[in-house]
C-alpha cells in the first residue's frame, strides 16, 4: 500500500465522516419536534402530582381524555405500548413521584399475545428510563447491549431504523396503513367486518398468550405490592364486529390469566360490549373516537372513584361471553 | 452470520485483517479458521456435517488417485458422492421423501414416524456438497491431482465467502489459488469492496423492498387476484435475481478483497432472447455444474434425440429438487425442462425453415420481442419456485387474468394505503413508485453492462465522479434499506 494509498483511503474516510454527520444533523433538526413530542407527557408528569397512573397503548390512549379525569390521574398511555413498557413507565413514575397509589392497566385480549410481544424495541424507553437493570431484565438484553443502546440514544442515525425514519421525513411519508382517520360508522357493513376480521387476526391469530408476557405482568404484580400500588384491570371496549370474530380465538386463555390473578388487583373492569350498538363511536374497529371517549372516560371515571372509595374487589368479570358488568344505570346515561 | 447483518460487517474486516497480517505461508490457515468460525455462528453442530463431507472427498480423491484399476477409481468415486450425497439426503430430503411416501400410501407406513429435520438442513449443505463432489470427479477425470494438505482441502469446501450460497467453484480453479502468494493490491482490494457495496445495494434496497410485496401477496395469494398477483410475480422475478446477484456480488467481492478471483454467477438473465440462453447466464456455477457433471457424462446430446430429450429433463428436475425438498421446486424444474424442449423444437424448425425470418433475427424488434417472451415465461415459472404450495401455485397461475381489465382501469390505486383495487399490497404509494424506479435503474445498469462491466465502468472515472458515486451507493443503501432483516432466498438451499 504506498503512501498516496493511504492518503486516499484517509480523505474519502474523512469525507464519509463529515457527509455522515450534515446528515446526522439534519435529522436531529427533524427529529427534534418529535422527540420534544415524545418527551412531553415526561415533562408534563413532573409537573403534576398523580395519584392513579393510566397506562396502556392506543386503546387506553384514544379511549381516556385527561382534562375529564382530572388531576389525580396522569395517562402514560401510548400506542403499540406492552405490559414491558408499561412497567418501566410505572417505575419511572414512582421513583419520580411518591404519592401514586393506584395504576390502570389494560386488560385487553391482546395484552398477552404475539402482536403485542412484537415491540421489543427498548429505544424509546431510553428517553426517560434510567433503570437499565430492569430494561435488561424485562427485554432479556445482557447490560452491556443496553448500555451501548443507552449510548446510542445520544447518536443520531445509528440504527436501521433511524434512516428509515430519516427516508420518511425526507420523502414527508407517513406510513398509513393503519392509522386512517375515517369513522368506522362511514363504513360499509362488509367493510366493518373486512376491517374486523383482518385487525382481530392481526391481533389475536398469532399465539394469544405468550408466557414471556405474562411472567411480566406477574413481576409487575409483585413490583406494585412492594411499592404499595393497587392494580385496576381496564378492558377498553371494542366495535360488535370485532367482538363477533375475536370470539373465533381462545379467549378463554386470556381470561385464565387474569382470573388466577384476580386476588391482586384492586377490581377488574369489562368494557368491551358497553358500546356494542355505538358503532358511531368507534374510530375505527377496536378504537374509540373523541365523542366515544368523552363518554367512556366519564364512566370510568365513576367506576374508578367507586373502586376507590369502597376499596373493595369486584369479582372478576372477565368472563368472555362478552357480558356486560356494568350497573345498568350506568348505561342509561348513555 | 448472514452478509446483510452486523455480524457480518465486523467479521469480515477482521478476517481481512488477519488475514494480511499472516506470513503468506500460513494465510490458508487464518482464513481456514475465519470460515470454520463464520460457519459455526449459524449453529456449532452443522460443523461435523461440513467437516464429514470434507473428509469424504478428501479421501476419496486420494483413494481415487492411489487406486490401480479403473474399477476400483470407480468404486472410491461412488464411495465419495455416495457419502457426500448421504449426508445430503439424510439432512435436507429425508422428511420429505418419508412425508410424500405416507400421503401416497398412508396404510403401508403407519409406523414410520421419523423425527421432522426440516428445520435443521444445515445452511448451505447443497452448495458445498457440490463444491465438495466437483473435486472428487475432477479428480477421478484426471483433470487434476489430488489434495494431500487437509487443511487446503478443508478451506476449498468451507471458504466463508461460498460456503452459504455459492457460486460453486470447482477444485480446478480455486484449489491451487489457495496456494499462490497473495499481497495486499490496492486497487484489487477497491474493486472487490466496490463489488460488495453493489451487492449490499441490490440485496438491501432492491431485493428487501420488493420482498415486502411478495411476502404480502405469496403469503395469502387468495385473497388476491389480476393484478396484484401479476405485481408481485414480476417483483419476485426482480427480487430473485437481485437477492440471489447481491449476495453473489458480495461474495464475490469478499473473495476478490482476499485476492481470489471467483466465478461469476449472473450475466444479465433477463435479457436472454431465449430459454437456453437464459440458463447460460442464471446461477452459471450451477448450470455449468450440471453440465459438466452430469449432462455430459450421461451422454449429452451426442446419443440421438431421445436420450438428448431425457438428459435435459433429468438436469432439470434434479436441478428443481436441488433448490428444496417441496414439490413446488420439483414442478419448476419440470417445467424449465419443458421450456429447453422446446427451445429445442422451435430452433429446429426455423433452422430447418431458413426463410427470411433469420435474416430479421437480428432486428431490435425481433430481439426485443424474444427477449420479453423469455422474460414472461421465466417470471411464470418463479410462481412454482416462490409458492409455499403447489395448490397455491395453481391458484396464482390462474388467477392471474382475473378482472384484469377493471385494475387496468384503476391502476393508478395500487399502493395507496387503504386499497382501492388489488388488496394491500404493504407498501404505500411512494414506496410503490420508488420500487418500479429501482426496478428501471437495475435494467439501466444491466444495459450499461452489456458493453463493460459496472466494476470496471466505474473504475475507469476520475476521482470527481467515482467518489460521488460510491457516497451516493453508500448512503442510498443506509437511506433506501428496509430494517427487519430478510435472510437471502437462496441460503434456505
Amino acid at each position: 500500500m504506498t503512501k498516496r494509498d493511504i492518503f486516499q483511503t484517509v480523505l474519502f474516510l474523512s469525507i464519509l465522516l463529515c457527509l455522515y454527520f450534515c446528515f446526522s444533523f439534519h435529522f436531529l433538526s427533524l427529529t427534534k419536534k418529535d422527540r420534544n413530542s415524545k418527551m412531553q407527557p415526561f415533562n408534563e408528569f413532573i409537573k403534576s402530582d398523580p395519584r392513579i397512573i393510566i397506562l396502556g397503548d392506543s386503546h387506553a390512549l384514544n379511549a381516556v381524555i385527561m382534562p375529564i379525569l382530572g388531576a389525580k390521574y396522569f395517562s402514560f398511555a401510548q400506542g403499540g405500548d406492552n405490559i414491558r413498557q408499561m412497567f418501566l413507565k410505572l417505575d419511572y413514575a414512582i421513583q419520580e413521584k411518591k404519592n401514586i397509589r393506584y395504576v390502570v392497566i389494560p386488560g385487553d385480549y391482546n395484552i398477552f399475545s404475539m402482536y403485542r410481544n412484537l415491540n421489543k424495541d427498548y429505544a424509546p424507553d431510553l428517553l426517560y428510563a434510567k433503570n437499565h437493570v430492569l430494561i435488561s431484565n424485562l427485554y432479556n438484553e445482557n447490560h452491556v447491549s443496553v448500555i451501548l443502546r443507552a449510548f446510542f440514544r445520544y447518536a443520531p442515525l445509528a440504527t436501521a431504523d433511524d434512516w428509515e425514519k430519516y427516508f420518511f421525513l425526507l420523502t414527508n411519508n407517513q406510513q398509513t396503513e393503519e392509522s386512517t382517520n375515517t369513522n368506522y360508522e362511514h363504513l360499509s357493513q362488509s367493510e366493518k367486518e373486512a376491517s374486523s376480521v383482518k385487525r382481530v387476526r392481526s391481533q389475536l391469530g398469532n399465539k394469544i398468550i405468550q408466557s414471556e408476557l405474562v411472567s411480566i405482568l406477574d413481576q409487575f404484580i409483585a413490583f406494585c405490592k412492594k411499592k404499595h400500588v393497587k392494580i385496576i384491570v381496564v378492558r377498553y371496549p371494542f366495535s360488535k364486529e370485532y367482538g363477533y370474530y375475536a370470539k373465533k380465538y381462545p379467549l378463554n386463555e386470556v381470561d385464565a390469566a387474569f382470573q388466577a390473578r384476580t386476588s391482586h388487583f384492586l377490581t377488574i373492569l369489562n368494557y368491551e360490549n358497553i358500546f356494542f350498538a355505538r358503532s358511531h363511536f368507534f374510530l375505527n374497529t377496536d378504537h374509540l373516537n373523541d365523542e366515544g371517549a368523552k363518554y367512556f372516560t366519564e364512566i370510568l371515571k365513576v367506576d374508578i372513584e367507586n373502586a376507590i372509595s369502597q376499596d373493595i374487589k369486584s369479582i372478576s368479570v372477565l368472563s368472555g361471553d362478552l357480558r356486560y358488568p356494568m350497573p345498568v344505570t350506568k348505561r342509561g346515561r348513555l | 452470520m448472514p452478509f446483510n447483518s452486523l455480524e457480518y460487517l465486523i467479521f469480515f474486516p477482521i478476517v481481512a485483517f488477519v488475514f494480511f497480517s499472516f506470513s503468506p505461508r500460513y494465510r490458508w490457515l487464518g482464513l481456514l479458521i475465519g470460515s470454520y468460525i463464520f460457519y459455526a455462528s449459524a449453529k456449532p453442530a452443522y460443523v461435523l456435517l461440513l467437516f464429514a463431507c470434507t473428509l469424504i472427498n478428501y479421501l476419496a480423491g486420494i483413494l481415487i488417485s492411489q487406486a490401480g484399476t479403473a474399477k476400483a477409481k470407480g468404486f472410491f468415486l461412488f464411495i465419495g458422492i455416495g457419502g457426500s450425497l448421504s449426508l445430503l439426503i439424510l439432512s435436507k430430503y429425508l422428511t420429505f421423501f418419508t412425508d410424500s411416501l405416507k400421503s401416497i400410501c398412508p396404510y403401508y407406513l403407519p409406523a414410520c414416524n421419523l423425527p421432522d429435520m426440516s428445520l435443521l438442513v444445515p445452511l448451505g449443505i447443497s452448495f458445498y456438497t457440490l463444491q465438495a463432489l466437483s473435486y472428487s470427479i475432477d479428480v477421478y477425470q484426471g483433470k487434476r491431482e489430488p489434495e494431500y494438505n487437509l487443511g487446503i482441502f478443508a478451506l476449498y469446501v468451507s471458504f466463508f465467502p461460498l460456503i452459504l450460497s455459492g457460486p460453486i467453484e470447482r477444485s480446478t480453479r480455486l484449489l491451487p489459488q489457495f496456494r499462490k502468494p497473495i499481497s495486499f493490491d490496492y486497487n484489487r482490494v477497491a474493486s472487490g469492496l466496490r463489488l460488495m457495496m453493489w451487492g449490499f445495494f441490490q440485496k438491501v434496497v432492491i431485493a428487501d423492498r420488493l420482498a415486502i410485496v411478495v411476502n404480502q401477496v405469496y403469503g395469502n395469494p387468495t385473497e388476491y387476484k389480476g393484478i396484484s398477483l401479476i405485481i408481485a410475480t414480476f417483483f419476485f422475478t426482480f427480487q430473485i435475481y437481485c437477492d440471489f446477484s447481491g449476495y453473489s456480488d458480495i461474495a464475490i467481492g469478499t473473495a476478490r478483497v482476499m485476492g481470489y478471483e471467483v466465478m461469476n454467477n449472473f450475466q444479465r438473465p433477463y435479457f436472454s432472447k431465449s430459454i437456453p440462453e437464459f440458463w447460460r447466464r442464471w446461477h452459471i456455477s450451477l448450470s455449468t455444474w450440471f453440465r459438466d457433471y452430469l449432462y455430459i457424462p450421461l451422454g449429452g446430446n451426442r446419443k440421438g434425440s431421445l436420450k438428448l430429450y431425457r438428459n435435459i429433463m433429468i438436469v432439470f428436475i434434479l436441478s428443481g429438487f436441488w433448490h428444496g425438498a417441496n414439490w413446488t421446486f420439483m414442478f419448476w424444474g419440470v417445467l424449465h425442462g419443458f421450456y429447453m424442449l422446446v427451445s429445442l423444437w422451435w430452433s429446429k424448425i426455423r433452422l430447418n425453415c431458413k426463410t427470411s425470418l433469420s435474416n430479421e433475427g437480428n432486428s431490435l424488434v425481433i430481439k426485443l420481442v424474444r427477449v420479453s417472451m423469455t422474460f414472461l415465461l421465466i417470471s411464470f415459472a418463479w410462481i412454482f419456485f416462490r409458492a409455499q404450495t403447489l395448490s397455491d401455485a395453481l391458484y396464482i397461475a390462474t388467477h392471474l387474468h382475473v378482472d384484469i381489465w377493471y385494475f387496468l382501469m384503476n391502476i393508478g390505486e395500487l399502493g395507496g394505503g387503504r386499497e382501492v383495487i388489488g388488496g394491500n399490497l404493504g407498501l404505500n404509494h411512494f414506496e410503490f413508485i420508488l420500487s418500479i424506479l429501482l426496478i428501471c435503474f437495475l435494467c439501466s445498469v444491466h444495459m450499461l453492462q452489456r458493453k463493460i462491466s459496472l466494476d470496471a465502468f466505474i473504475s475507469r472515472q476520475p476521482t470527481c465522479i467515482r467518489w460521488p458515486l460510491y457516497y451516493c451507493l453508500i448512503f442510498g443503501v443506509l437511506l433506501l434499506q428496509k430494517p427487519g432483516t430478510q435472510e437471502f432466498i437462496y441460503i434456505k438451499f
